[in-house]
């Protein structure tokens, strides 16, 4: 543990180093970039928050293939370290280095107006912490009304499909319930939620 | 006729019958549309008789008889009074089934008077609608794929086959803060960058999906929201959160629930981390946990936004990354710094550069040690300013040791300056202590003096407090009743909207034709009709009554009178002979008369008989006679050949 903490400082500095070399390509990178042109800025944001990534195509043959990659990874790795670390209006300015003034204003106004989003998108990263996440739950609710053996069953069964992260890799898990399989699977959910962990705290302390 | 006609079949149509919608009387009824609606009927008032019955005659003509037989006895058994049999479903006349049938229908349950005002269970209608749909999709024949109206796609096409994924989205408006108070960077995204949001997620399938996924997650933060809020918020007396004004910002930010919650779990998560970093084994140097801390958490945010894909694991095999992912950079940089340790024999360019790099890690690791240096310089300070703090602690308490000595040192000098004396100084201390004690019990009754309104004031402060306290904790006590009772009347509200809905449904469903008040009117109309025939009725009845109290009068007079003529006429015939003869006359006349009566008599009640046989004929010839004859004679001859068929069977066999 203290090896490890001693340690920090030292990472921390290799951190910046490194986002002070991706922001000299990302002033090269942004050469494309016009600065009225804000709406890239944004879709990049979206990107990050988990939405579809911007399209090279959409923005005209400004970048090449390679550039283009660049510029997203780095711009993205901007966002993340400028809300990240909470920077003031003077950090972020230091962090852009030689970006042209109004481009770097442009990326500013940028994090000002997404900040809260960014913040959210982060908090649900560090959220997922364990090897693996729940993604997504969707539910089919059916209606058995007879089976081979009785004419009139009238059973209702829940379809409980989750879409799993596994250690990166998606996949989906399909369970079907009965109603008393379903309400111990809600007791132990409800109980799991009253245990106060580490990542439940985090999470309460998002809704409130 | 024809109006109690229509509102059997009506009925008839109700419990189940299939009736043409040309057949208008009773007497259209063909033998199987009676038995189908007499077993309709007994099913509906008894399932468990009409069960056993079937609605459609069988062909066989035994069988047939058979089916009259069983139903004559289920209409025995319900309590029908009339003549009854298998003829009466057979070879039908009017009159009979429709009394039957009349009977019948008045013996169907009346539902509409046992409907509860109840709404039907919400499982009950889906259940209804489940089996309507079902019965719809039923009726639907199935088709293959290429032969599919846009009809079939609902029922029968697969269904959607994308899966639920949802995206978060981004909208422009936000629970937290107004709109008014947003930056104007946020609202200019809003208006000029943001999406709508039909196209914000990367596929088309996902936007129902993520929409609802919003709105769920937000209905539910607001609904525990809400449920804290009632259950402990409102009992803590704070306000719900800090409002965005600068005035009243100050005075709230102290009694306010929310800033106050967060607070709380900041410091739980705070004892958490501290406990686990101090489980940890190897920290040797848990005294500077506290400090440490704060780099843990800056580690955690340098490890999030350093942009690598962070590997999953759970929260233990996290911490031991922490401590040993530093170990192998560490050796790199060892292994560099023994590199550029080595020699350098060549000038060439690569040498140059070897030498360089060599001179850099020289330069890294000499930097690492400074840094280690500086860590150890640092835990050196902080010893130091420790050992200095105790050191003058140390101090004060010696200081504050002094200072209590140098005090007893001067009580001691005083009290051997006095010693020489000695007489002098008592009787001067005696009296001074004297007076000092009656300066006491004064400044003590005066202090009384004083005390005694201060305590009353100070009890009376005190009972005012809890007075107010009593009165809060009421009136939280009532404004939870009226939530209550809020939540209550809407849910009510909410049940008689959805019943009245459900009874509009019920209503819209029903059959129009039948209006009650054409029906009430009628059977009004029939009342006063009777009313007005019996009220003639016993008009007549008195006519009657006189007419034959007038009769009998005068069949006395006549008797009366024929007595005493024929005693006057009897006394003169001995005298006289022509008396004798119109004495002769009289006993004709009498006789004569007497008989023309008796022939009027008589030709009345002839005509009566007439008439009764005539109603008679009518009656019989309402019972098409002849037709259900032949109807008689071809079934007879169609079970003599059934009989004989079988005969010939049996002689097979």
């Amino acid at each position: 543990m203290s090896k490890s903490f001693q340690q920090f400082p030292n990472s921390r500095r290799k951190n910046n180093g490194e986002v002070l070399n991706k922001n000299e390509d990302l002033a090269t990178q942004l050469c494309g970039l016009e600065s009225c042109d804000r709406s890239l800025l944004h879709r990049v944001v979206d990107g990050l928050c988990g939405r579809g990534l911007p399209k090279r195509m959409d923005y005209g043959d400004t970048w090449s293939l390679l550039e283009w990659g660049e510029l997203i990874s780095s711009l993205t790795f901007f966002f993340r370290v400028a809300v990240g670390r909470k920077c003031s209006d003077l950090e972020v300015k230091k962090l852009l280095g030689d970006v042209e003034s109004g481009r770097a204003e442009a990326i500013l106004q940028c994090v000002h107006a997404r900040q809260e989003e960014i913040r959210q998108a982060l908090v649900d990263r560090t959220n997922r912490i364990c090897s693996t996440q729940l993604d997504d739950f969707n539910w089919q609710l059916k209606l058995a009304l007879s089976s081979d053996k009785l004419s009139s069953l009238n059973t209702p069964l829940l379809n409980l499909c989750l879409d799993l992260t596994d250690n990166g890799v998606k996949k989906a898990v399909t369970i079907e319930m009965n109603k008393e399989e379903l309400n111990t699977l809600i007791t132990t959910l409800e109980a799991a939620n009253k245990v106060p962990s580490f990542t439940h705290m985090h999470h309460f302390s998002e809704i409130d | 006729m024809e109006e109690v006609d229509r509102i059997l079949i009506h009925s008839l149509r109700q419990a189940g019958t299939d009736i043409d919608d040309d057949v208008q009387s009773v007497k259209q009824f063909s033998s199987e549309l009676i038995v189908q609606a007499v077993v309709r009927c007994l099913r509906v008032i008894d399932p468990a008789v009409g069960s056993g019955l079937s609605p459609t005659l069988p062909p066989g003509m035994s069988a047939r008889f058979r089916v009259g037989m069983s139903l004559a006895q289920a209409c025995q058994d319900l309590g029908y009074k009339g003549e009854i049999g298998y003829q009466t479903f057979l070879y039908s006349n009017e009159p009979e089934i429709r009394s039957l049938l009349m009977f019948l229908v008045e013996k169907l349950p009346r539902e509409c008077a046992e409907v509860s005002d109840q709404p039907a269970g919400k499982s009950v209608l889906l259940q209804k609608a489940i089996a309507a749909q079902i019965k719809a999709q039923l009726a639907l024949p199935w088709l293959p794929r290429a032969l599919r109206l846009p009809l079939h796609h609902k029922t029968q096409s697969p269904g959607p086959c994308h899966s639920f994924y949802t995206q978060p989205l981004s909208l422009p408006y936000s629970l937290k803060v107004p709109f008014k108070k947003q930056p104007k960077e946020v609202k200019e995204y809003w208006r000029e960058y943001l999406l709508p949001v039909t196209s914000q997620p990367s596929q088309a399938a996902s936007v129902p999906a993520s929409l609802l996924e919003n709105h769920v997650s937000e209905l539910s933060a607001a609904q525990e929201w809400e449920n804290e809020w009632n259950s402990q918020g409102l009992l803590s007396r704070l306000t719900p959160e800090v409002r965005y004004s600068p005035k009243l910002l100050q005075t709230h930010k102290k009694a306010d629930y929310r800033s106050r919650k967060k607070m709380r779990l900041q410091k739980r998560i705070e004892e958490q981390l501290r406990a686990a970093t101090q489980l940890w084994p190897d920290a040797h140097n848990t005294r500077r946990s506290a400090s440490d801390l704060s780099e843990l958490l800056n580690s955690f945010a340098g490890a999030t936004t350093g942009g690598d894909v962070l590997t999953k694991g759970t929260r233990f095999t996290h911490s031991e990354k922490f401590t040993f992912t530093q170990e192998p950079e560490k050796a790199a940089q060892q292994m560099a710094a023994a590199a550029s340790a080595l020699p350098s024999s060549h000038q060439s360019e690569e040498d140059l550069k070897a030498q360089q790099e060599a001179e850099l890690s020289a330069l890294q690791q000499q930097l690492q040690q400074l840094s280690v240096q500086m860590e150890e310089v640092g835990g050196d300070i902080r010893q130091l300013t420790l050992s200095i703090q105790q050191g003058s602690d140390e101090l004060k308490q010696k200081e504050v040791g002094n200072a209590e000595k140098e005090n007893s040192i001067r009580v001691k000098k005083q009290t051997i300056d006095l010693l020489p004396d000695a007489e002098n100084n008592l009787i001067k201390l005696q009296s001074l202590v004297e007076a000092s004690s009656k300066r006491v019990v004064h400044l003590a009754s005066q202090w009384e003096k004083h005390r005694a309104p201060l305590i009353d004031e100070h009890r009376r402060l005190k009972e005012l407090c809890s007075n107010r306290e009593m009165e809060s904790s009421r009136k939280l006590s009532e404004i939870k009743e009226l939530h209550d009772k809020i939540r209550q009347s809407a849910e009510e509200a909410k049940k008689k909207e959805s019943l009245y809905k459900q009874l509009i449904t019920e209503y819209e469903t029903l059959p129009k034709d039948v209006s009650r008040s054409a029906y009430t009117i009628r059977i009004l109309e029939i009342v006063g009709n009777i009313k007005k025939q019996k009220e003639e009725i016993t008009k007549i009845l008195s006519d009657t009554k006189d007419l034959q109290k007038e009769i009998n009068g005068l069949t006395g007079k006549l008797d009366r009178t024929f007595a005493v003529t024929d005693e006057l006429v009897f006394k003169d015939a001995k005298k006289d002979e022509s008396v004798r003869k119109s004495y002769k006359y009289l006993a004709a006349l009498h006789e004569n008369c007497s008989q023309l009566i008796q022939t009027i008599e008589d030709t009345g009640s002839i005509m009566r008989e007439i008439r009764d046989l005539e109603e008679q004929i009518e009656t019989e010839n309402g019972k098409k006679t002849v037709s259900n004859l032949e109807k008689i004679l071809e079934d007879y001859k169609a079970i003599r050949q059934e009989n004989s068929a079988l005969a010939a069977k049996i002689r097979e066999c």
